[in-house]
């Protein structure tokens, strides 16, 4: 699933309520604050599955303000994000959220990587940057390598059916549905072959 | 442990079904604070995955094609390449130190040369049809033409075929290339290759039973599934065409016929399917444009193939 939004606009957070009210509520509030007025289908559900929404975040993150900070960070990007038909917006709706909760990680995950190299290198005050940062640098880029490395020989390591199911379906980007047809083999086995490989990669990688 | 980082895994894989639970992973991830962690765990392993994607596709050594194939081209070690049933001359590039550095291997008018490359690949080739290869044993191929390609696959020696601006790069397979004009299809009947513009960052995988088709120089690249008996026709002596580009067909044609066939530009991404026997060049031509409706113009040797002149 590929989410598109425009660049992340922080919500001015003082400007705004702590929750987003019924319509009423919105339509008075200040100006700057980044609530709109509703239009499209996606914010409707949105409203309906707040309390959901934030039950797969806190259970997620483990802490309630964290997720109650990406449920607003949702709302944010749903009013920033082009409009088009979604299929199924529930489903949608619980995948972002999941997906909101990754970038996090992710960002969280590369700083404390970023911290130990340097921190490995001097004694000194930390000065890496912060991740507004984008562009990528010659760490991080060797860093990238050596990632790849890692997940090479960890890869080439797996049960042969696994590992074959694992490099068409999430390497070579094939489809599921066409991983199944080219090996002559149902979905579901596709699907019971990535986990294997993807619990098999874990026991090798797991510091 | 394990059955905590498999319940996660699961947990993933479904994820991106509509019919996943999420009621129920929500209560997964509250039963135990274990559980939110290997999700966590697990799915940054994925993601890196993912990301790390093109670094691997290069690093990875190709997947051994099922065990039919391998036994099927058992050859004996021939030290230099054979050659039958091509009557041109192989032009040999030589090096410094004059010892040949490059083979390039051309089938004749009417004649289906093969190409067999020591315990690496045996090639057909159509008539016409070129096949230059960089270094005994293999590595990297330049084809244009037509040709029927069967790899024995080797792990430590992949194969690289440049046609055009494009590569294939061999997993273990049994494939057809037809190109011309900067045109391309890759249709493959046993294991599987990857494609990519050359320079490319993003390879296309192919397996069998499936092509993929580029339409016009730089077009995005289509994928299909093969017809039964639109591959291989040409080695038993037709010409079949399944909703291939026009601009194709004619290379093919004119390849057939060595004469030069040209085709308006107007209409070289128009699709045929039809059947053409091989013949002379003016027959063909006959052939195609009855199929099509399109109009043909000698014009000296060369003919010109394009819309029919208005009333």
């Amino acid at each position: 699933m590929t989410w598109h939004f425009a660049p992340s606009r922080r919500a001015s957070r003082g400007a705004c309520p702590d929750h987003l009210g019924d319509a009423e509520t919105r339509r008075k509030s200040s100006r700057d604050c980044a609530v709109l007025p509703d239009a499209s289908g996606l914010s409707r559900l949105y409203d309906e599955m707040r309390v959901e929404l934030l039950r797969l975040l806190v259970a997620r993150t483990g802490d309630r303000s964290e997720a109650e900070d990406l449920l607003q960070e949702i709302w944010v990007r749903l009013q920033a994000a082009e409009s088009g038909p979604v299929a199924n917006g529930r489903s949608y709706l619980y995948r972002a959220a999941n997906n909101l909760v990754l970038d996090r990680l992710r960002a969280t995950s590369r700083r404390a990587e970023r911290e130990t190299a340097w921190a490995s290198l001097q004694q000194g005050p930390n000065l890496s940057h912060d991740s507004a940062d984008q562009r990528p640098n010659a760490e991080e880029t060797l860093l990238a390598r050596e990632e790849a490395a890692a997940l090479m020989s960890a890869i080439e390591a797996l049960p042969p059916g696994a590992r074959r199911v694992f490099r068409m379906h999430k390497i070579d980007a094939l489809p599921q549905a066409e991983v199944a047809a080219q090996l002559g083999i149902s979905r579901s086995a596709v699907e019971k072959h990535i986990v294997v490989a993807l619990t098999h990669l874990r026991r090798a990688l797991k510091d | 442990m394990d059955e905590i980082d498999a319940a996660a895994a699961g947990w993933l894989v479904v994820s991106a079904d509509e019919s996943m639970d999420w009621s129920g992973f929500i209560d997964w991830l509250d039963a135990d604070p274990r559980h939110r962690k290997a999700y966590d765990a697990i799915a940054l392993l994925d993601d890196s995955v993912v990301r790390s994607r093109t670094l691997l596709q290069q690093l990875l050594p190709p997947e051994k094609p099922p065990g039919a194939l391998r036994r099927r081209l058992a050859w004996g070690s021939a030290a230099a390449a054979g050659i039958v049933g091509l009557a041109v001359a192989v032009a040999y590039h030589r090096g410094n130190d004059a010892s040949p550095i490059a083979s390039t291997y051309v089938a004749a008018t009417g004649r289906i040369g093969t190409v067999e490359i020591a315990d690496r690949a045996r090639v057909s080739l159509a008539p016409g049809s070129r096949l230059s290869v960089a270094r005994p044993g293999g590595g990297t191929m330049t084809f244009e033409g037509r040709g029927s390609f069967e790899i024995l696959h080797d792990e430590t020696r992949p194969l690289m075929i440049r046609v055009g601006a494009y590569e294939i790069r061999d997993i273990g397979t049994r494939f057809e290339i037809v190109s011309g004009d900067g045109m391309l299809r890759v249709a493959v009947t046993e294991g599987r290759v990857a494609l990519r513009h050359v320079g490319g960052a993003v390879e296309l995988g192919v397996g069998a039973g499936q092509m993929l088709t580029v339409p016009a120089p730089g077009a995005p690249v289509e994928r299909a599934a093969i017809r039964v008996g639109a591959i291989d026709g040409w080695r038993r002596g037709v010409l079949v065409y399944d909703e291939m580009p026009l601009g194709l067909v004619v290379a093919d044609i004119s390849r057939y016929a060595a004469r030069p066939i040209e085709l308006d530009p107007a209409v070289k991404s128009r699709r045929f399917s039809g059947v053409i026997a091989p013949g002379s060049g003016a027959a063909m031509v006959a052939a195609l444009t009855q199929l099509t409706g399109l109009h043909a113009q000698a014009h000296g040797n060369s003919i010109l193939i394009g819309l029919r002149p208005g009333p």
